[in-house]
């Protein structure tokens, strides 16, 4: 069971760089880098609604769960 | 006043190393010197009626257990000006602030808990060339040595908590 972080591709649409998502949410490009890649061990509420608030979208745009194994879906 | 706003924090470093290196010079001038055997003499004449002799041998032997009693406890107070460092360093979750309070702390306890066989085997030493029959050993526990046990038993489990907080503090620098 993993969730995957799928803000690289929401900074695509949206046409952001990391650099000025990292400067409008007030936090680190160097933290932006690690939570695009999914190496962070969690995210704070507050980060994930500055997020969805600067890339106009929601959470689940962003975190997807994703099952290892199909039959844990049910 | 602050810890962290203090110039005292740098300093408190390179003086816990001064100490260690003086407690050790002072234990020198102390087994070498008349005026420091003298001392030696009457500290030691508290636990024996025996004669105290400081022939060359028994200030070899006095010099050389206390010096490595006193060894150990440099170990400790460097371990503790290496806490003194990170924490001026504002490294307050790094993990060898518990590793080296952690050698602190055992370093106290096991000078706590050797200071009775030092005495013992110090008087040994000081009254080990006197006539047959004249040869004194003394067992003494002080409170002091009880609370030096103790208090290096609290290091130890503060450390361990410390240990616990850094994990923890780890953790959270890698939520966003």
């Amino acid at each position: 069971m993993s969730i995957i972080v799928n803000l690289d591709v929401m900074l695509a649409k949206r046409k952001m760089r990391s650099k000025e998502l990292a400067e409008r949410i007030g936090i680190t490009e160097q933290n932006v880098s690690l939570l695009k890649s999914g190496k962070v061990k969690g995210i704070r509420f507050e980060t994930l609604a500055k997020i969805c608030e600067v890339l106009d979208c929601q959470p689940g745009d962003i975190l997807v769960f994703e099952a290892d194994n199909p039959n844990d879906m049910k | 006043m602050r810890f962290t706003t203090t110039r005292l924090k740098h300093w408190l470093a390179p003086v816990a190393k001064w100490i260690a290196v003086l407690l050790l010079l002072s234990n020198a001038l102390l087994w070498w010197l008349p005026d420091g055997q003298a001392i030696v003499v009457k500290n030691f004449a508290t636990l024996t009626t025996e004669t105290i002799q400081m022939t060359p041998f028994a200030v070899w032997m006095g010099w050389g257990i206390s010096t490595l009693h006193l060894c150990i406890m440099a170990c400790g107070i460097w371990a503790m000006a290496s806490v003194f460092r990170l924490l001026a360093q504002g490294e307050y979750f790094h993990p060898q602030v518990a590793a080296q309070l952690r050698r602190f702390g055992l370093v106290l306890l096991v000078v706590g808990a050797t200071n009775p066989l030092v005495r013992l085997l110090v008087v040994l030493a000081v009254t080990l060339e006197n006539p047959a029959g004249h040869q004194a050993i003394a067992i003494s526990i002080v409170m002091n040595d009880v609370l030096v046990v103790l208090i290096g038993t609290l290091m130890v489990m503060l450390a361990h908590a410390l240990q616990e907080a850094a994990a923890i503090a780890e953790d959270n620098r890698q939520i966003v």
